[in-house]
């Protein structure tokens, strides 16, 4: 497996008079957590968009286990192993549980050109898709429409469905927004068997979890990366406390 | 009502009710039937664009017509003997249903792929826009053509044959047009369960999730725009051969219109729903009709009243919501 599994050197993305993205560089190791962090509008979001592919970087090139990825459609770079859960969680509403996670199953073990066998009568790929469902503690829920589902629950439905994909990493944008205490601290759980299989991407608000979990911190202001080291550096560093930690200089 | 109950029901009142007619000896309704199942194979075709994918064609018209005049250039080709094609060999006409349904829908896949291709990487009204100004592209181009009657059309004197069957008879067309829908009703409800039914339904509902997890919208969608083009000309190619006659309304965006409003009467991506859609449409059309000819003052209301009231159709209000999906 090459190392590192994600390599983004001199990104930049601009919209009109905002540098969004700025000169970034940033990799993703192996079998690590690396935590993003930085204000509302420091461009972690627009940094996401660029990995999975929904923006296109000005400059700069985006590398994924060796190849470059810079121009490829989110499909091919999801088909390679890249999975990734939404801000706001982004599923299909009308499909229960299961059937959000049988279609991950589905695309990840083959073609979604067939037309005549039933994909449900299909034994093997709804076992796999129970696994996951298992794994986030929705098995109880698999029949549910995710319309009808909990906040909470949809973010566990959105870490399963990006468990399914057996991806080489998981970018997270914000998976903890919005959950409360105990959703936070099972997740943080899910997260440290997660890092078993790939490494993590985790952009997050809360520093506890991200004090907890990450190996490295990466900073963002204004498009660009202010500091980048582990938890411990990151904590005692002036300009991070002064630009995001909110301790007065 | 189960749907699966409602179903069955309407297929054995569209296979049964003109078998009566027959026996009374009133061909005017067989021939009303065999209308309902053509226009209903039609919808169909759109269903599975429009309910399953979300594609809003507003262009289905370019494939029900392109069908209609594939058998028309053909039969008048072959009744009048004059070569399709002139040069090393010459290649003839035909009336040859067996022929003729294979090359409308091929022609019609052609097209769509030339359309989908371009229509599709837009959403939303530019969609919509772009499908109708192709069909609109073509009907004025039919129009225009005077080879193959421009304005006036194009009759088809003798209905084209099907091997073993007198298809002047009535109930025998009839026949061939309701096992034509019976087949494809089955293969589209296997299509609707298939792996590419299941990503197909999915990303009407959130593209940006379908492509997240690795499949690629564009190759789903174009490929279920091509299917349903395909059985649409096909409905166009039984259109003209029940009227022995095409002409550009075939390609207006009236038609259009009328093969959507079968699918949203009926129910937006239920399986039976066109069939239930074309048999009010032409009930209301045989009923009201002959009483009073703003007969479609009436639709209108009807086709609000869904809109606003019965979100599902008739499929809807008869058996609920759908079981899954």
């Amino acid at each position: 497996m090459p190392n590192p599994i994600i390599e983004i050197t001199d990104l930049n993305k601009r919209f009109g008079a905002i540098q969004a993205t700025h000169d970034l560089n940033l990799t993703l190791n192996v079998g690590e957590i690396h935590a993003l962090i930085g204000p509302n509008g420091a461009g972690k979001s627009t940094l996401i968009k660029q990995i999975t592919g929904y923006l296109q970087p000005d400059q700069g090139e985006i590398q994924f286990l060796g190849q470059t990825i810079t121009q490829m459609s989110p499909a091919s770079r999801a088909r390679m192993g890249l999975a990734q859960t939404f801000q706001v969680s982004s599923l299909i509403m009308e499909y229960s549980c299961l059937d959000n996670v049988l279609l991950v199953v589905q695309a990840r073990s083959g073609s979604s050109f067939s037309f005549f066998v039933a994909v449900r009568d299909d034994a093997n790929l709804i076992q796999q898709a129970q696994d996951f469902l298992q794994q986030v503690g929705l098995s109880d829920r698999q029949h549910l429409r995710a319309s009808a589902l909990s906040h909470g629950e949809r973010r566990q439905l959105e870490i399963a469905m990006a468990l399914a994909l057996e991806p080489k990493a998981f970018l997270l944008d914000e998976p903890m927004a919005g959950m409360d205490p105990a959703g936070v601290k099972q997740l943080i759980e899910s997260l440290k068997t997660m890092r078993e299989q790939a490494p993590i991407l985790l952009i997050e608000h809360d520093m506890a979890a991200v004090f907890e979990l990450a190996d490295r911190i990466t900073v963002l202001d204004y498009g660009r990366v202010i500091a980048s080291g582990d938890v411990e550096s990151i904590r005692n560093n002036k300009q991070v406390q002064v630009a995001y930690l909110g301790v007065a200089s | 009502m189960s749907e699966k109950l409602v179903n069955r029901s309407m297929m054995a009142a569209l296979i049964l009710l003109p078998w009566l007619a027959h026996w009374l000896d009133e061909p005017y309704y067989v021939s009303l039937a065999t209308r309902v199942a053509i226009l209903a194979l039609a919808g169909v075709g759109l269903n599975l664009a429009l309910g399953l994918g979300g594609m809003i064609s507003f262009g289905h018209a370019a494939f029900f017509g392109l069908g209609g005049y594939v058998t028309g250039i053909l039969a008048s080709h072959a009744l009048n003997y004059e070569p399709l094609f002139s040069g090393f060999i010459d290649i003839p006409g035909t009336t040859q249903m067996l022929i003729i349904w294979p090359l409308a829908m091929f022609i019609a896949a052609i097209a769509a792929v030339f359309i989908g291709l371009l229509s599709l990487r837009t959403s939303g009204v530019y969609f919509i826009m772009i499908t109708l100004a192709f069909a609109q592209m073509i009907y004025y181009f039919s129009i225009s053509w005077p080879t193959y009657g421009g304005e006036d059309g194009l009759p088809i004197y003798i209905r084209n044959g099907f091997p073993g069957l007198n298809t002047l008879q009535p109930i025998q067309f009839f026949m061939i047009c309701c096992t034509l829908l019976l087949i494809t009703l089955w293969g589209v409800s296997r299509l609707k369960n298939s792996r590419f039914g299941n990503a197909l339904q999915a990303l009407r509902q959130n593209e940006t999730r379908v492509a997240a997890i690795g499949i690629s919208p564009l190759g789903i969608k174009l490929t279920a725009f091509v299917i349903s083009a395909t059985i649409t000309a096909l409905a166009g190619s039984l259109f003209a051969d029940l009227n022995r006659f095409v002409s550009p309304t075939m390609f207006s965006w009236h038609t259009s219109g009328e093969i959507m409003i079968f699918v949203i009467l009926g129910g937006l991506g239920r399986l039976y729903g066109p069939l239930a859609g074309a048999s009010l449409f032409i009930l209301c059309e045989a009923l009201l009709g002959g009483w009073t000819e703003y007969w479609q003052f009436f639709l209108g209301l009807l086709l609000l009243g869904v809109v606003l009231f019965a979100r599902g159709g008739l499929i809807g209000l008869l058996s609920g919501e759908p079981k899954n999906a």
